[in-house]
């Protein structure tokens, strides 16, 4: 039975994948767009193999070449192929080629992404000190204007400084950054206005700590931590001459 | 001879090609979008098969096509047996029911492919809570967790892919005849001190009329979410500790990176009292209760041979109906800090905001009227018909503000605690890790079996097993951005600018706690 089942679903997979990931594309044939769109299809495709992963390598590469939107998009398929797709996958690789999109590019949408996908390969995967490289990234800031890459470039300094448990008052630093440009995920949210709290707490600033723990009550009043830090501010209340 | 050979292999294949014929028809089967009428259908497809359950839905159904004449609403259950291959085919031949069971142990890549995240509609009020204490609350914030467990709520994926509609809470039921010839009244423990007094009493009245009863029924559906609560009350001070980042709300994740960073291990003297807890919990249960299955200690308990039975509010209904006794339930009796010997290490009750909903329903990728899915679930989850639905059902609901009937009202969550500590077995994609331990439970309850024991075997096994399974969740974040970055770079796809942000920050990190595991990975000795 299960074969007969799985031979049916096995069926089914190569010959009904959704449009999005099989389909053809709506552009023209040839067309940069739809053969970014072939790439990506011969990336996802199921079973994944290595000829479609050098095909889609042999498309991209001739369009990297360009810096208009569609090289931009190349450029960045490319490292994400040395990044997700090889395997094992090629962080090196990965880092030059997300470094050629941002000096190609920097204000490219893509390539402010790049800066926080290549910050996190060269402090996970790189062969130098992570505190060093932590503090040689401090200065990346300035390169990102788009407010989604600063946000995220924020939180993984901050998570990398408490990771690699670094200067403390940087992380936090880095989580109030964050937390000011605004953070979508609620569960990150509710995770990044405690830890601001209770980094302030442990640091003697209590005064700092109570509008973000006052802030997490107020807006998450179903999460599990409400007891303990109601009892955090009565402590800090308590504490006060 | 020879003719009888013939039709039995005639016999078979004839039989065979039936079978055949029913699988292919059943994984081919193609459900018509519309009605005959042109009026559209929404079809929600469930495992949950229980008939008081199918009934509950339907009156809910037809309530909301009264509401709605325009759409028509149809129940597809289907065996659960069968369920994940039956989904799958549906999804991929772009013929799914618009509304799917997505709690079945479904990936998240399977999730993040074929289900539609639905964050953006949780920020938003429901508005069939118009007239409730829940009218200006977002959708989100009408569940008791706010969406942020599994299954509703995907880790990896940090996102929500499906909306939960009951809760499972334990508690503790008591065969009532039992449990006041023993103590003489009907009232429950106070504490754990107390609860393990009652289990002496229990073993002594035993031993003193001759009569076969042990304190608790155990199989390993019933007694292992018992341990582990009881263990993870030990280790609550431990995991706040042990967290890089100071959240106040450690994981299973959290508790695994710990581990491999030398902060805890099954020496540390908090997990040595969880496992000294267990053992002494655990002995009053029946002896091979790890073997045993639930139907085996629904039995043991139903016929009077045990007086306790750790059990769920999501088979309270069975637990009830069966017994010919009287029963009183009461909670758990977790050690608290005033604990002589198990509170040191404890921060006090344990939350069961922490407790993830279930039964969470997904809305499909296929379904042409995706928004009307998302309504109708609206309307499930809406204070009024959550209530309608789960008393008819005698199930708890997730919705806040949702009374359960008089008979559940015992496992009315308990909201005001403190977040669990480490867990024993670690669930949520450990799976060698769930498998180490539940083998090596042996050591601690079989002959001979000690604390000591335990922990060395623990020690010995788990690291390899949980370096296996975080090799692999590690791997599984790589697959999720590969599908993400179709949505990101694909200009077929059109998705919403508010999804494609909160995508981008969740891809951040979850690729930052993957890259954090394969660091540990390589840089950890343990």
């Amino acid at each position: 039975m299960n074969a007969i089942v799985s031979a049916a679903v096995f069926l089914l997979l190569i010959t009904a994948l959704p449009r999005t990931v099989l389909g053809e594309s709506s552009h023209g044939a040839g067309s940069e767009q739809s053969e970014i769109s072939r790439a990506l299809r011969l990336l996802n495709q199921q079973p994944k193999t290595q000829s479609n992963i050098a095909e889609s390598k042999e498309i991209l590469t001739p369009l990297a070449k360009g810096d208009d939107e569609e090289g931009c998009v190349a450029k960045y398929l490319l490292a994400r192929i040395a990044d997700l797709h090889e395997e094992p996958s090629d962080p090196r690789l990965a880092i030059r080629l997300y470094d050629e999109l941002i000096g190609a590019r920097p204000e490219h949408q893509l390539a402010q992404k790049a800066v926080v996908k290549r910050l996190m390969l060269s402090l996970y995967q790189g062969t130098s000190d992570p505190r060093y490289l932590l503090e040689q990234a401090e200065k990346w800031s300035s390169r990102l204007t788009d407010a989604g890459a600063l946000r995220d470039y924020h939180l993984v300094m901050g998570r990398s400084l408490s990771f690699f448990e670094g200067d403390m008052s940087r992380a936090r630093s880095h989580f109030e950054a964050a937390a000011a440009i605004g953070l979508n995920d609620p569960i990150n949210r509710a995770n990044v206005l405690v830890t601001i709290a209770e980094l302030f707490r442990e640091a003697g600033q209590p005064e700092l700590a109570r509008p973000y723990y006052e802030k997490f009550l107020a807006d998450y009043s179903r999460d599990q931590r409400q007891r303990i830090v109601q009892e955090r501010l009565k402590e800090m209340a308590a504490k006060q001459p | 001879m020879k003719w009888e050979r013939i039709s039995t292999v005639a016999g078979m294949t004839l039989l065979g090609g039936a079978f055949l014929f029913s699988a292919i028809r059943l994984v081919t089967l193609k459900l018509p979008a519309v009605s005959q009428d042109r009026t559209p259908i929404l079809r929600f497809a469930h495992v949950t098969i229980h008939p008081g359950i199918i009934n509950a839905y339907d009156e809910a159904m037809r309530d909301y096509e009264r509401l709605h004449p325009g759409i028509k609403l149809e129940q597809v259950p289907v065996p659960l047996r069968l369920w994940s291959s039956w989904l799958r085919t549906q999804m991929v031949g772009g013929t799914a029911p618009d509304l799917v069971d997505m709690d079945r142990g479904q990936e998240d890549d399977f999730l993040a492919r074929y289900l539609i995240p639905l964050d953006s509609w949780l920020a938003q009020p429901n508005p069939y809570n118009k007239g409730t204490d829940l009218e200006h609350v977002p959708w989100r914030d009408t569940f008791v967790d706010g969406i942020s467990h599994e299954p509703g709520y995907r880790p990896n994926l940090r996102q929500v892919y499906g909306i939960p509609l009951t809760l499972g809470t334990m508690r503790v039921f008591a065969n009532a005849r039992l449990y006041e010839e023993i103590t003489g009244g009907l009232q429950p423990p106070a504490d754990y001190a107390d609860f393990v007094k009652l289990c002496d009493r229990i073993r002594e009245y035993a031993e003193r009329t001759g009569r076969p009863l042990d304190p608790l029924a155990g199989s390993n559906t019933h007694s292992l979410p018992l341990l582990n609560r009881m263990y993870s009350s030990q280790t609550q001070k431990l995991a706040i500790e042990a967290l890089d980042v100071p959240n106040l709300a450690p994981n299973m994740r959290d508790g695994a990176i710990a581990y491999l960073r030398g902060k805890w291990n099954w020496n540390s003297p908090e997990a040595l009292s969880g496992i000294r807890l267990m053992k002494e919990v655990g002995n009053n249960m029946v002896p091979g209760f790890a073997q045993l299955q639930r139907d085996d200690s629904l039995l043991h308990f139903t016929q009077g041979n045990a007086v306790l039975l750790a059990s769920g509010s999501w088979e309270a209904d069975t637990v009830m109906s069966q017994c010919s006794f009287p029963l009183i339930s009461f909670p758990i009796p977790i050690p608290l800090p005033t604990d002589e010997r198990y509170g040191a290490y404890t921060l006090g009750p344990i939350s069961e905001l922490a407790i993830p909903p279930g039964n969470a329903v997904g809305v499909s990728r296929n379904s042409r009227y995706p928004e009307q899915a998302v309504n109708f679930l609206q309307y499930l989850t809406s204070q009024p018909v959550a209530q309608r639905v789960m008393q008819a059902s005698k199930r708890l609901s997730c919705i806040v503000g949702v009374a359960p009937s008089s008979e559940m009202e015992v496992f009315r969550p308990m909201e005001y605690g403190y977040p669990p500590g480490f867990p024993v077995e670690f669930t949520e994609g450990f799976f060698d890790a769930i498998r180490i331990y539940r083998t090596r439970l042996y050591s601690l309850f079989g002959p001979n079996g000690s604390p000591e024991k335990f922990a060395s075997a623990m020690e010995r096994d788990f690291s390899p097993a949980l370096r296996k399974d975080l090799a692999k969740i590690a791997k599984e974040s790589v697959k999720i951005s590969r599908a993400e970055d179709v949505t990101f770079l694909d200009v077929e796809s059109k998705p919403r600018k508010e999804d494609l942000e909160l995508l981008s920050e969740s891809q951040t990190i979850r690729e930052l706690e993957a890259q954090q595991i394969r660091f540990l990975l390589k840089t950890s000795n343990r």
